[in-house]
Order: C-alpha cells, then structure tokens, then sequence
C-alpha cells in the first residue's frame, strides 16, 4: 500500500481515498464491536471504543498534515472522517431514536405526520413545534419515500453534516486561501464537545448550523458577482430562503448566525475604516434580515423561547458570579449527578484538550491577525476565538457547564480557525518531517478525543445496561413494552395525561402518544405534583390533586429506589433537590400509589406498575 | 450563454417520477427510491445545473449552496403549505418538490441558464483497484453497523411478563392479559378475585415467548362498585411467589 500513499496523481489520489474508506470502516467495525461488549458490561470495550476511534481517524489526520495534496484530497479526507463520525452515533442507537431530545423532535414529527398540520402540542418539549424547520424537511422525505421518521431523518441528517463539513471548508479556505488550514481548521471544529453525539442527533441545530453555513458561504459569493448577473438569484435565493429556514428551525442558530453577521459587519467596518480591500463587503442587508426574521417569529411564533433560554441563562451566570465571589464552590469537573467519573486516563485527556486549545489560542490569534488581518471574515475569527475562554468559565457552575456546550457548537466556529492557522505556519511550515506531521496528527486526535470526553457523560457515550435516569441507558425492553401496552390500550390517542419520571416522560411522550401533564399545568400545580411524587405517601390532599390536574395514568418505575438519577433529576428540573440529590428515592415513595383506593393499578410489568385514575371519584 | 438541456430534463424526470410515487401504493418498497430522487437528488442537481455555476463557485461549493438552498426551499415551501391552510400530506409534498424542480428549470431557461457552467470537468478515472478497495469499504462498513443493530436487538431481549386488568367494553365486563416476554415459554396461573370472592380460579396458561393471552370476564350483579377486583400471576416454577398483581376500581357511570 506504501506506493499507493506516495503516488501523487490523480488516479493515486483516488487509491489513497478508497484505501482511508476502507480505514474508517475497519475502526468503525472495532467501535462496534465494543459497543456490544459494552452492552454486557466487558471490560474491554472502553479500551476498545478509544483504539476503533484511533484507527478511524489518526491514519486520516496524519495524511492531512501533508501538505503536497490537492483540494479535493483535503476534502475528500475531511469528508470521509465527518461520515465515519456520524456513524459511531448511529451505531449508538441503531433500531430507534433514543436521546432525550430526538425523543421529543419525533413527537413534534410524528403529530405533523399525523394531523398534516404544524404546530401541534408537544408535552414534552414545548418550543418544539414552534420551530418545525428540521421536522418539514424529514417529513418531506417521509411522504415521498414511505420510509420512516428514524431512517429518514438519519439519511438527511448524514447529508446535513457532510454539508457542514463542505461549507466550513469552503469558508475557512476563503478567508486562508489554503485548503490544509480550511482542512485541518474543519476538523478541529469536530472537536468541539458537541459534535460526536450531541451534533449528530435528530435535533433541530443539526439541521440549522449547516444551514447557516450556507447563508453565510452564499453571503461571500454573492460578492464576487455584480448586480447584472444571473447567478445573482439564486445566490440571494440561497441568502434569503436560508434565513428564513434557520429562524423557523433553531431560536439560537438564528441568533448565533445573527451574531456572527453582526461580527463580520462590524470586521467590515474596522476594515474600511483603516481603507483596506475587503472580500466580504456586503453583509450588512442579511444581518438586517436575519435580525428581522429572527425576532418576528421570536415575537409572532416562537415567544415561548425567552422563558426556556432565560431561566438556564440567568441562572449560569449567576451561578459564575456567585463561583467569582466566593458564595459558591466550583462543581467537580467530569463528576457525574450519581457520583461516578470517567477513568483517570479520559479525564486526563480532557484537561489535556482544552490546555492545548488555550495554549494554541493565543498564538492562532497573533498569527491570523498577521497573516489575514486585512481579511474581514478572518477577522471575525479573531474576535470570535476571545469568547473561547469565557465559554470555558461557566463549565466551572453546574448550569454554566450546559450553557458551555451548547454554546460550543458556535464558538468553535471562530476558535477552530485560528487553531488551525497556528497549526500550519508555525508546526507544518516548509516541508515538515515525518515525526513533526506525527505529533501535529496527535495534537489533534487529542483535542478530538478530549472533546468527546467533555461533551458527553462517560455513561452515555456507549450503550450499555439500564441506569437509573440514565437517558438512552434507561430506555430498554420494560420501557418498550410498557409504551407498547399504553399504545394498545389507552383510550383516545395522544389526548391522555400521565405523570411519570424523566424517562417514561419521554419515552411516553413520543412513542407512547401520551401527553405529559408536569408541562402543561401551572407553576404551583406542578410543585405539589412533585411534593406528590416524592413524597412517602399521599393523603386526600394529594388525591384531588390527581383530579384537578386531570392526570389519567401514573408510570411508576420501581428501580428508580435503586440509585442516584444519572441526569440530575428523577422527573425534571425544578424538582427539589434538583442536580443535587444525595439519596435515591425511597421505596415507599414507588409504592404509595398501591395504598390510594380507587386508584388503579392496571398494569405490573414487574419493574414497572401503571395506575389508572378513573376510579378515583366513586371509590372516594 | 445557453440554458443546458439537462436543466429541462430535470423538470421531465421530476414529473414522471412525481406521478411514479402518487400512483404506487403508499408505504410500499417499490416508493423509496423514486421519493429519495425527488426529495433528494433531482432539484438540488438542477439548482445544481441551472444556478450555482460560473467561474466562481467549485463543484463542492456548487453542490453545498445548491442542497442548501433546496433544503430550504423545503422547509419554507411546508411553512408556506400550512399558512394556506393546504395539509401537508404526501399528494401535496410530491406536487411542492415537482414545481421546486420546474421553477428552477423555467428560471433557468428566462435567465438563459446564466449561472450555468459549461466547461468540461475535468473529473479522473476511478481505477479497478481504487474501486475494489472502495467497495470492500462499503463491506465493512455495512458489516459495523449489521454487527451495531444485532447487539442493539440482543439487548432488548426481555426476562419479565407483563399481567394487565382494564375495564371491558361494557360496565360489566373486565379484560384480564397476560403477555409473556421471557425468553422461554412458560406456564402461569391466573387468580381473579372481587373482594374475596374468586371470580376467575386458577386458570393455567402456557404460553409460547412473546405471545400474548387475553380474555373477557363477565363481572356478577352489583358486586366490584366499592371493591377493588384483584388479578395476581403465578409462574408455575415459581408457585409460591405472586409474581404479579393488579388491581382495579370500577368507575360508576
């Protein structure tokens, strides 16, 4: 194969591509295999994951550290490695959608497939149906192809990242003019926390980031065509009809892409302001639109958004605040809600990545401002990568921690330029030696690796056995079976109430068809609905509250006694104790229900019991 | 410069292939490839032929802009459907995706195909070797993720049995189920009392794994309006565990 590597014609090229094909798929196979001995709790397949992992992506990295390959080589790698990665999250989940938040996206799919309609109720997730863009374009796919809402969204979620993966290389190649920083500045934008499991799943951001990229990619071609062109239209057809689609799919895409217009305006303006040739001169009318639409549908459609983001908002910063002034202590880093952390050597790992970043920040901004200072859009980078280190302050509060990676997905827009331009002009400069091209290619399987470590709980990043709140750990066959039974027997499809924990919540609430009650009462309902739940037992106070609140079934899963909840919460945030709970919930809080009379229990499935209200009044 | 005739045969094919799914049955084998083309191929490869060309954009930009903007025209197109009260069912998508396509080609053909880039590519050849070595990619890739979805299947494998009692289609009436998702067949025995009295006594059941048996009881006069009726499971190699129990309350009318 050794000739195939160092043969630099075309027909080489296509050799060397289909050799790395054949790469991934090996590491992927490797992944896959220790995510079925992670299933049966081996020990080998934590080990196993991270050396699938490397084989998939190191050979790859190595090569894009040369820098004697074509355009198409850069991208076709980088290419290859996005499809790899999306793979190792579908081979997470294979059989059905089982992350919190495509649980509640497939509710919001499943009613438009249901009523044909838009905006429909969702129980689980409110502002869900208010931004319907990512639903309209699977649903698409699902009534011209009769395939399902899993695979489809899985197909045009694969074509969303390669998307991403085209754009950012088409935009940091603009402003760089070189396609191994726009290669490598890609791929450190992979690193980013999010990216692995949180950015691959069937979630409105995963559509609205690369649409995005697509606004701001035809955003810098429409300069390089005058007013008389015909391309015109169909670049601000691209402008116009991509604003609108990433303001009716994701509230903070649309501001984020707002943010980085204003950005880029503002890099405009300095550069005029000092009379240099910009090559970014007109952005200022899509930042005038991306304002508008954003805050009509905000005020119009999606007001819903300024209580979801707020409270988290508020709180993380306040938190940070109280964290600077001594009022609160900074939470254990990688310490999960049930106590448990990562091995050493993961957690190592992470403190690792985000070091090199901060370490490589400094230099990357110094560099492209020497560089690519008189570049707008560089520029842009420049002041995008300062965030960077406030981002990683609020991973020091518990709130913060959440804001951080979501915000991630953004900031490592700006940050993975600048890295990669420190990369290449002061490591791979000239014709660089095999052992330095090494050590460049580990450098950046280290902050991949030390990315995947940080965005996503060690217990969730494999599947495996049940965990108590464990998300996708926690839904397995009593959670299918029970939703099958309700599915069968309940009496008026998706008009149902039901209380539950944080699993069947969602598990009910999309595939079960059910409506959860904690989101559609009031404030102070909701908190005595709680005081309910965890209390030991449940007197007639109680009971009317069951009627009032017109909750129909109750789920109760009994192996909820057995440990701490993994998310932070048995039910939902808000709860008492909250992200802080010490001791599982007790047994006779799962067993009062059996002690109501006139409360059914209609339902033993062993583990988990389901009590049915409508008896409630006579037997009373 | 001259519109391409591709850019007509683009609207064409979409036509027929529109036609092609209205016409096949509904949720059939035979739709997936025909709606793949017209939901993902065809209108973004005539925004792809029509618009996005010229000296300026390379193929891959080409291919990005233009599958944006088709993604976008979609998502916008569903907004549009449902602010003109139109459902948004499978009839209505086809008719959406194949104007998208014609309007593309027909603003093509008024612009003169102006964006359209005619020079030759200069795309090489894929070698035997290149294509072998591709294809056993593909292989091993399929095989991860057939070797994914069989542990995934092997996970759900169940050891517990489901017993339920629901209230019959008449005020007199209860259901009693039992489904069985251990991974055996196995024998139980069902007990259904009111109050104290047995209703159902120990009736003996074996059943085959993941089947599931069900059956109406006739409640007698008056009785269960103020007492719970009882269900309880017993396995046979477990006769001394109640392995399940439920319980309901009849509601009064």
């Amino acid at each position: 194969m050794g000739n195939v590597l160092e043969n630099h014609s075309a027909q080489g090229m296509m050799e060397r591509l289909a050799f790395y094909t054949i790469v991934v798929s090996t590491g992927l196979l490797v992944v896959s295999i220790s995510y079925t001995g992670a299933r049966i709790e081996a020990w080998w397949a934590v080990p196993l994951y991270w050396a699938g992992m490397t084989l998939m992506v190191f050979p790859l990295i190595f090569n894009l550290t040369a820098n004697s390959l074509s355009r198409i080589e850069y991208l076709s790698i980088i290419v290859i490695i996005t499809v790899g990665l999306y793979m190792i999250k579908i081979m997470h989940s294979p059989l059905f959608f089982t992350f919190p938040d495509e649980l509640q996206h497939w509710r919001t799919a499943s009613d438009i497939l249901r009523t044909n309609e838009l905006f429909n109720e969702n129980s689980i997730l409110t502002i869900s149906p208010l931004f319907p863009g990512l639903e309209i374009a699977v649903l698409s796919i699902v009534a011209t192809t009769g395939l399902s809402i899993f695979a489809a969204a899985t197909l045009l979620l694969l074509l969303a990242r390669v998307l991403l993966t085209v754009v950012l290389f088409a935009m940091y190649e603009r402003a760089s003019t070189s396609a191994q920083v726009a290669a490598l500045a890609t791929l450190v934008y992979m690193a980013n926390p999010n990216y692995l499991y949180f950015g691959s799943q069937f979630a409105y951001e995963t559509l609205a980031i690369p649409l995005a990229g697509v606004v701001l990619l035809a955003v810098m071609e429409r300069h390089g065509r005058g007013s008389g062109d015909a391309g015109m239209v169909w670049v601000t057809a691209a402008i116009v009809t991509g604003t609108l689609a990433v303001v009716s799919t994701h509230h903070l895409s649309s501001y984020a892409l707002t943010g980085f217009l204003l950005l880029v305006t503002v890099s405009v303006a300095l550069d005029r302001m000092r009379r240099r040739a910009g090559a970014f001169t007109r952005p200022g009318s899509t930042l005038l639109l991306s304002l508008v639409a954003s805050m009509a549908w905000l005020v119009y459609i999606g007001s819903l958004v300024v209580g979801y983001l707020a409270p988290n908002l508020f709180t993380g910063v306040t938190e940070l605040l109280k964290l600077m002034s001594g009022e609160l202590t900074n939470r254990e880093l990688f310490r999960d809600f049930a106590g448990e952390t990562p091995p050493l050597a993961e957690r190592l790992l992470g403190f690792l990545s985000v070091g090199l970043l901060v370490s490589f920040a400094p230099v990357g901004v110094w560099m492209t401002w020497r560089r690519f200072g008189t570049q707008p859009l560089a520029l842009a980078y420049v002041i995008g990568t300062m965030t960077y280190p406030a981002s990683l302050g609020l991973r020091l509060v518990r709130r913060g921690a959440e804001i951080s990676n979501r915000t991630s997905e953004f900031v490592f827009l700006a940050l993975s330029f600048t890295i990669a331009v420190s990369l290449v002009y002061l490591c791979l400069k000239g014709s660089p030696s095999r052992r330095r091209r090494f050590a460049v290619a580990t450098w950046v399987v280290a902050v991949l690796f030390g990315g995947v470590i940080i965005g996503w709980g060690h217990w969730a990043r494999m599947p495996g056995p049940y965990r108590v709140i464990g998300d996708s750990r926690a839904i397995d066959s009593y959670s299918l079976a029970v939703t099958d039974f309700m599915l069968k027997y309940t009496r008026e499809d998706g008009r149902e109430r039901f209380i539950a924990d944080r699993v069947y919540r969602l598990v009910l609430g999309s595939y079960g068809h059910l409506r959860n009650v904690f989101s559609l009462v009031d404030n102070p309902t909701r908190k005595a609905l709680w005081d309910i739940w965890f209390a030991e037992d449940i007197d007639d106070r109680g009971v009317s509250l069951l009627q009032q609140a017109e909750i129909d079934f109750i789920v109760v899963d009994q192996r909820l006694g057995n440990d701490l909840p993994l998310s932070g919460v048995y039910v939902e945030q808000g709860e008492p104790d909250t992200f802080q709970h010490r001791t599982p919930i007790p047994w006779a809080a799962l067993v009062k229900f059996d002690r109501v009379p006139g409360l059914s229990r209609i339902m033993d499935a062993g583990a988990v019991v389901v009590y049915d209200t409508s008896g409630l009044t006579d037997a009373r | 410069m001259r519109a391409s005739p591709r850019a007509y045969l683009w609207a064409l094919l979409a036509a027929i292939d529109g036609l092609g799914i209205v016409v096949l049955p509904e949720q059939s084998l035979a739709t997936v490839l025909p709606g793949l083309l017209l939901s993902l191929v065809l209108p973004p490869l005539a925004i792809m032929d029509v618009g996005f060309g010229g000296v300026t954009v390379r193929a891959y930009e080409r291919a990005a802009l233009a599958f944006g903007l088709h993604v976008s025209l979609i998502i916008c197109g569903g907004l549009l459907l449902h602010s003109l009260g139109l459902p948004l069912d499978r009839v209505r998508w086809v008719i959406m995706l194949v104007i998208e396509t014609s309007l593309v080609c027909l603003i093509g053909w008024l612009t003169g195909g102006a964006g359209l880039d005619s020079s030759p590519r200069r795309v090489p050849h894929p070698t035997v070797r290149s294509v072998v070595l591709a294809s056993l990619g593909i292989v091993i890739a399929a095989a991860a993720v057939l070797q994914a979805r069989d542990g995934a299947e092997r996970a759900l494998s169940s050891n517990f049995s489901l017993l339920w009692i629901l209230p019959g289609k008449s005020a007199d009436v209860i259901r009693i189920g039992v489904r069985n998702l251990e991974p055996a067949t196995t024998v139980y025995r069902v007990d259904v009392r009111v109050g104290e009295s047995q209703l159902l006594a120990s009736k003996e059941l074996t059943l085959p794994s993941g089947n599931t048996w069900e059956t109406d009881l006739q409640l007698p006069d008056g009785r269960a309006q103020d007492v719970p009726i009882t269900a309880t499971l017993v396995r046979a190699d477990m006769p001394d565990t109640e392995y399940r129990r439920v319980q309901l309350w009849k509601a009064g009318p």
